[in-house]
């Protein structure tokens, strides 16, 4: 009798079935009494049938791991590069790509890590506080430079005028507190754990680091980007607050009084630093316009 | 000297043929491009690290755009994939086709994914009648939505499938007859599967629609002995480059550029590298080609073992962020 050949859906579903297994060409998983190595492709002269479909498995996971280490440099230097791929390995089995671009390959990193914490110990003991630390850290280190990939490649304000410190001037004193602001299309908040931007930037920078992790005390940052280069700025807890409720698209009003309550500051300490920080939002261009609802 | 079988009527080769002798844009030469704009006849970018991109890269490309002829190569259009067409990647195709001015849009005769997945590699497809007819609908498709011609590529393969029922270069053919479409004929991926399938590279390439042919590509390879891989971290081989000069003799006349992905040396050495093509061109009248044969590629003996330094096939380009 004669066998049907297997369809172009049906060959391909099995190719990549077998490069993209994670125990290679070989796995159990992958027996299939019609659907072999042997049954699908023909050796050559120099290699087997399986030699010869392992140029595609290998080169699957390196290809995808050496774009994640390139985008993940400073977890890297922290890991060291086979920890790096353990960790990327795993989210690459897990999330698999489905962009047509390269872009978005580590978009899910963070979320996989965080989700996949629960190994380490959560009691006092100094090893699993260790653990903790360095994980936090690592955690901060992802997050990071994945806001720096997308702060990169998306929309800026290169090429569009944005409010400087005059601008609000013009408003009428009791309209003031009504005014909304529509913040840089590249303006990221990151509220971390640690330093984590002085180990990413000396990384970038210098390629190596000192063996010592940096200080693990929260830190709010601004990540912008100026002449299509990324720039991190520190901020203080209350500055970070009133961006991050601005942000939102609270009126000025309302974001003051939420920053006055939850830091429990009067009105007067906050409204003299308001105006200092306005001339500095302007200077790094965070905001772009305002509007009066 | 040498039998020109199909050009007789051909005219002498100019270096200028098409655009002339471009070079791949890579972002480590973003700023020697912006200081010297050095006097290369084209450029040639992956598509997909530009068409999202609203940052530097896009800024230079743009740039870049307004001085040199732009051709925008892709690596994601999964043409024999079963999985439905990307309108969505299409029309950013399109229109940073018609914001750069492309000249051209290519891809490869492959596969990237199926199931909604992008295995970010070349893929290979069963040469057959089944996949023919597949391909040749999904060209005439994207075409409609491009509003343009697309060029494919011939890729480097490493597999063959007990289901082809032809062989490359004759199911390259008729997907040109089918089609009326246009070649991006890359002389160093048939050079490596000549390697990696035993078989005579000048016997493709006679297979070649002369006129079809609008652009080569030349590029490194990684010689393992047993096999070899595309892996354009490296300078071109003879071998190559004899191919290169048949395929003049044949009469093919075509823009010609150079791929550089992994170890990208000096702009200076990748530009060099592609001008050596005009030696081989003025040649390519006053010498017979010598292009390896299948028994000497299958042997190794007219090879160099090891030219290049990966082992991934066509390495991909990840943009990295510039941080101040």
């Amino acid at each position: 009798m004669e066998t049907k050949n297997p369809s172009l859906r049906s060959v391909q579903q099995w190719m990549q079935a077998v490069i993209m297994h994670p125990d290679g060409v070989n796995s159990d998983e992958l027996v299939n009494d019609e659907l072999t190595i042997d049954n699908m492709i023909l050796p050559s002269r120099q290699l087997t049938s399986q030699q010869r479909i392992e140029v595609y498995s290998n080169a699957y996971y390196a290809r995808l791991l050496e774009c994640m280490r390139d985008e993940f440099s400073a977890v890297v230097a922290l890991l060291g590069e086979e920890i790096f791929n353990s960790f990327a390995f795993g989210y690459l089995q897990s999330y698999p790509s489905a962009s047509y671009t390269l872009a978005d390959l580590g978009s899910q990193f963070h979320g996989f890590l965080t989700d996949n914490r629960d190994s380490l110990g959560d009691d006092d003991s100094a090893e699993s506080v260790e653990d903790n630390r360095w994980f936090d850290f690592m955690l901060d280190l992802v997050l990071l430079e994945r806001t720096y990939s997308e702060v990169f490649s998306g929309p800026g304000i290169e090429n569009i005028e944005t409010l400087d410190a005059d601008a609000l001037s013009a408003v009428a004193p009791a309209l003031v507190g009504d005014i909304c602001l529509t913040p840089a299309p590249c303006m990221r908040l990151l509220c971390l754990k640690s330093r984590a931007h002085e180990y990413a930037i000396a990384v970038r920078k210098s390629g190596t680091t000192s063996a010592e992790l940096p200080r693990m005390v929260e830190t709010c940052l601004v990540v912008t980007r100026i002449n299509y280069v990324v720039r991190t700025i520190v901020v203080e807890p209350d500055e970070f607050l009133l961006l991050q409720k601005l942000f939102e698209g609270a009126c000025l009003d309302s974001a003051i009084a939420s920053v006055v309550e939850k830091l429990l500051l009067s009105e007067e300490q906050l409204a003299g630093k308001v105006a200092d920080w306005f001339k500095r939002w302007a200077m790094d261009r965070l905001f772009v316009r305002f509007s009066i609802p | 000297m040498f039998y020109f079988e199909e050009d007789s009527e051909a005219e002498p080769y100019s270096a200028q043929a098409g655009l002339g002798l471009g070079v791949g844009l890579r972002t480590a030469h973003f700023a020697h491009i912006l200081t010297h704009w050095p006097s290369v006849d084209w450029f040639e970018i992956i598509s997909e690290n530009f068409m999202d991109c609203q940052g530097r890269p896009r800024y230079v490309l743009d740039q870049i755009a307004e001085r040199y002829p732009i051709v925008m190569h892709g690596v994601s259009m999964s043409i024999g994939s079963t999985d439905p067409l990307n309108i969505e990647y299409l029309k950013k195709l399109k229109r940073l086709a018609s914001e750069t001015n492309a000249q051209w849009i290519s891809d490869h005769v492959c596969w990237t994914g199926v199931a909604a997945k992008n295995t970010h590699d070349l893929l290979p497809i069963p040469y057959n009648e089944e996949t023919l007819l597949h391909v040749c609908d999904r060209i005439r498709t994207v075409q409609d939505v491009l509003e343009r011609p697309l060029v494919l590529e011939n890729p480097s393969t490493y597999v063959t499938f007990r289901d082809s029922t032809m062989s490359k270069w004759e199911f390259i053919r008729l997907l040109t007859v089918e089609t009326g479409r246009q070649l991006l004929l890359d002389v160093n991926n048939v050079y490596v599967s000549s390697v990696n399938h035993d078989f005579d590279p000048k016997q493709y390439l006679d297979s070649i629609p002369i006129d079809r042919v609008v652009q080569f590509h030349l590029a490194g390879h990684t010689d393992l002995g047993t096999h070899c891989i595309d892996t354009h971290d490296g300078k071109v081989v003879d071998n190559v480059w004899e191919l290169f000069r048949y395929s003049h003799q044949r009469g093919i006349r075509a823009s010609t550029l150079l791929e550089w992905d992994a170890s990208i040396p000096e702009f200076d050495v990748v530009h060099n590298e592609v001008l050596k093509a005009k030696d081989y061109l003025r040649s390519a009248y006053e010498f017979k080609a010598t292009p390896p044969t299948r028994q000497q590629v299958s042997s190794g003996s007219h090879r160099h073992v090891r030219t290049g330094h990966s082992d991934i096939p066509q390495p991909a380009l990840f943009t990295t962020a510039e941080v101040e």
